[in-house]
């Protein structure tokens, strides 16, 4: 069942958000083709700087559109009409969760492709091939000033990345459920739940920089700052294990909060 | 579907050879602006090669307007040229300027060396003064004619000069600095800047710590009215007429 969960998610995924990324790649073409007619003119500077201005629009609202979708999406298939029919499924409410969660992150890792994709075909040809040396260039660089452990750093900031990814998912699932409580204006009460959410954090994190800044100030900071230029690799390896490890446990949260409010706390419409 | 497929095959080869057929004009200015290190000596930019010069004090190069070029090792990607890359000028007769030092075209590099070497000789005494009515405001060399170098020359031989501290530094309304240079202007050397204060002249050198202020006499204010023609009169040429239009509206008196 879960299966066909996912097959009709995926399909559902490849209805809305397909065309949106075809049309990026056409975009990208377009402004590859224009740049044949490369000249001094006026002209051609006012149409090749709006060809490259609605290409980067294309490649935000590409990404961004996805995450919109994913987020309707839940909400109509779980809380809306819809749902009467999804909770009759013999799926489990972390399954429902899963199902979605998981499509709508791999659509958002295809989006992402889809984008440097487009970015290759702009850039298509001499520039292209520069493009390749410089990053070529730079990541040699990196090596030989990591000792090595470039591969390493970039495997663990490449999974951090898709972590943050699912809880960016997660915190607006999350914030769905929760605004689903309410009778009236649901997603009105999603966005309102999101808002709060971001009043708390930016009170927190001004009470963490608060305290950090007083308590800073009676640590030895020079022979903090020494031990950090002398074990650099090692922070680095500290910093993105961690921020790996918090980000998880936050998804954690998220999805705990869903979960109770899809099983315990269900209000359809 | 089989016809499909090939229309798409075609654009798409259609495509791929107009996209390795065209070039680009930003990849292609970065490229000319960018230059390589062969050795801590000399310097390889549009393939022509650039060796430091001996330092001089009286080798000046003028920097020619055009856009910076970048210095980089030699495996350093174009695109990187400006992150990664020294910059240097690119000056007359050749020379590259960057920081303190001088490169120069390894065909005129002998001859150049040869001329540091032997010594200045000044062909004539020039000051820079910009041409604002042109399109990109050009910078160009005024050369005082002979009889305009005589009076400076005159001035300098006759009047008695008043010798002024430097903290006594002498407010003025237009200073320029008279070199003396070579016809190439590849080799200067200061020699007396002409002060204008309240539309009376003089020079101004330097001896050391001090400064040595010879009044121009008034039977020669017209020869350094020729010398300085291309001093900026009044506001008027830098900001237009109608600038100052609006002052004369106001009745101070009235207020």
């Amino acid at each position: 069942m879960v299966r066909k969960l996912f097959k009709h998610e995926i399909l559902a995924y490849l209805r809305a958000v397909l065309p949106i990324q075809m049309i990026l790649i056409v975009v990208a073409a377009a402004g590859r083709v224009l740049q044949i007619f490369e000249s001094d003119h006026i002209i051609y500077d006012i149409i090749f700087g709006s060809a490259v201005f609605a290409f980067v629009v294309g490649c935000i609202g590409c990404v961004v559109y996805n995450l919109v979708f994913a987020v309707i999406r839940f909400y109509k298939n779980l809380f809306s009409g819809e749902g009467y029919l999804s909770f009759t499924l013999p799926v489990t409410p972390t399954q429902h969760i899963l199902v979605k969660l998981l499509t709508a992150f791999l659509f958002q890792m295809i989006s992402v492709v889809i984008v440097l994709v487009s970015i290759s075909i702009i850039t298509a040809g001499d520039m292209f091939t520069e493009i390749m040396k410089a990053i070529g260039y730079m990541v040699s660089e990196a090596q030989s000033v990591t000792k090595g452990q470039l591969v390493f750093y970039i495997l663990e900031f490449v999974l951090w990345l898709m972590v943050s990814s699912l809880t960016q998912i997660l915190l607006y699932y999350t914030c769905v459920a929760i605004g689903q409580l309410f009778r009236k204006n649901r997603v009105l009460a999603a966005v309102g739940t999101y808002v709060v959410y971001y009043f708390i954090m930016q009170i927190l994190y001004t009470i963490f920089i608060a305290v950090f800044s007083v308590v800073s100030s009676r640590l030895p900071m020079e022979e903090i700052a020494l031990y950090i230029a002398g074990h650099y690799l090692e922070i680095i390896h500290w910093v993105l294990c961690g921020g790996f490890i918090l980000t998880a446990i936050t998804a954690g949260v998220y999805f705990l909060i869903t979960h109770i409010m899809i099983n315990k706390k269900l209000n359809l419409e | 579907m089989k016809r499909r497929m090939r229309i798409l095959a075609l654009v798409l080869a259609v495509f791929c050879l107009c996209a390795t057929l065209s070039g680009c004009k930003y990849l292609d200015n970065m490229r000319a602006n960018h230059a390589k290190w062969i050795d801590v000596q000399t310097i390889l930019w549009n393939d022509t090669e650039y060796k430091l010069l001996p330092k001089s004090d009286e080798l000046r190069p003028i920097y020619d307007n055009y856009d910076n070029i970048y210095v980089t090792e030699t495996d350093v990607p174009v695109l990187l040229s400006r992150l990664m890359g020294e910059w240097m000028e690119p000056c007359n007769e050749g020379l590259l300027l960057k920081g303190d030092n001088i490169y120069c075209r390894a065909d005129k590099y002998d001859e150049i060396v040869k001329r540091i070497q032997e010594g200045f000789v000044p062909d004539g005494c020039y000051y820079p003064y910009v041409d604002y009515e042109s399109e990109y405001w050009d910078t160009l060399y005024y050369e005082l004619k002979t009889d305009e170098l005589e009076a400076v020359e005159n001035v300098l031989a006759t009047v008695q000069g008043e010798v002024l501290p430097e903290i006594a530094y002498p407010t003025y309304d237009y200073l320029i600095e008279l070199e003396l240079c070579t016809k190439d202007l590849l080799f200067s050397q200061h020699y007396v800047d002409i002060f204008v204060i309240n539309d009376s002249y003089y020079l101004v050198d330097y001896v050391e710590d001090d400064m040595v202020m010879y009044e121009v006499p008034d039977d020669m204010n017209d020869i350094f009215g020729k010398i300085t023609k291309f001093l900026v009169e009044s506001e008027d040429d830098y900001w237009g007429k109608d600038y100052w239009d609006e002052e004369e509206d106001l009745d101070v008196e009235g207020l």
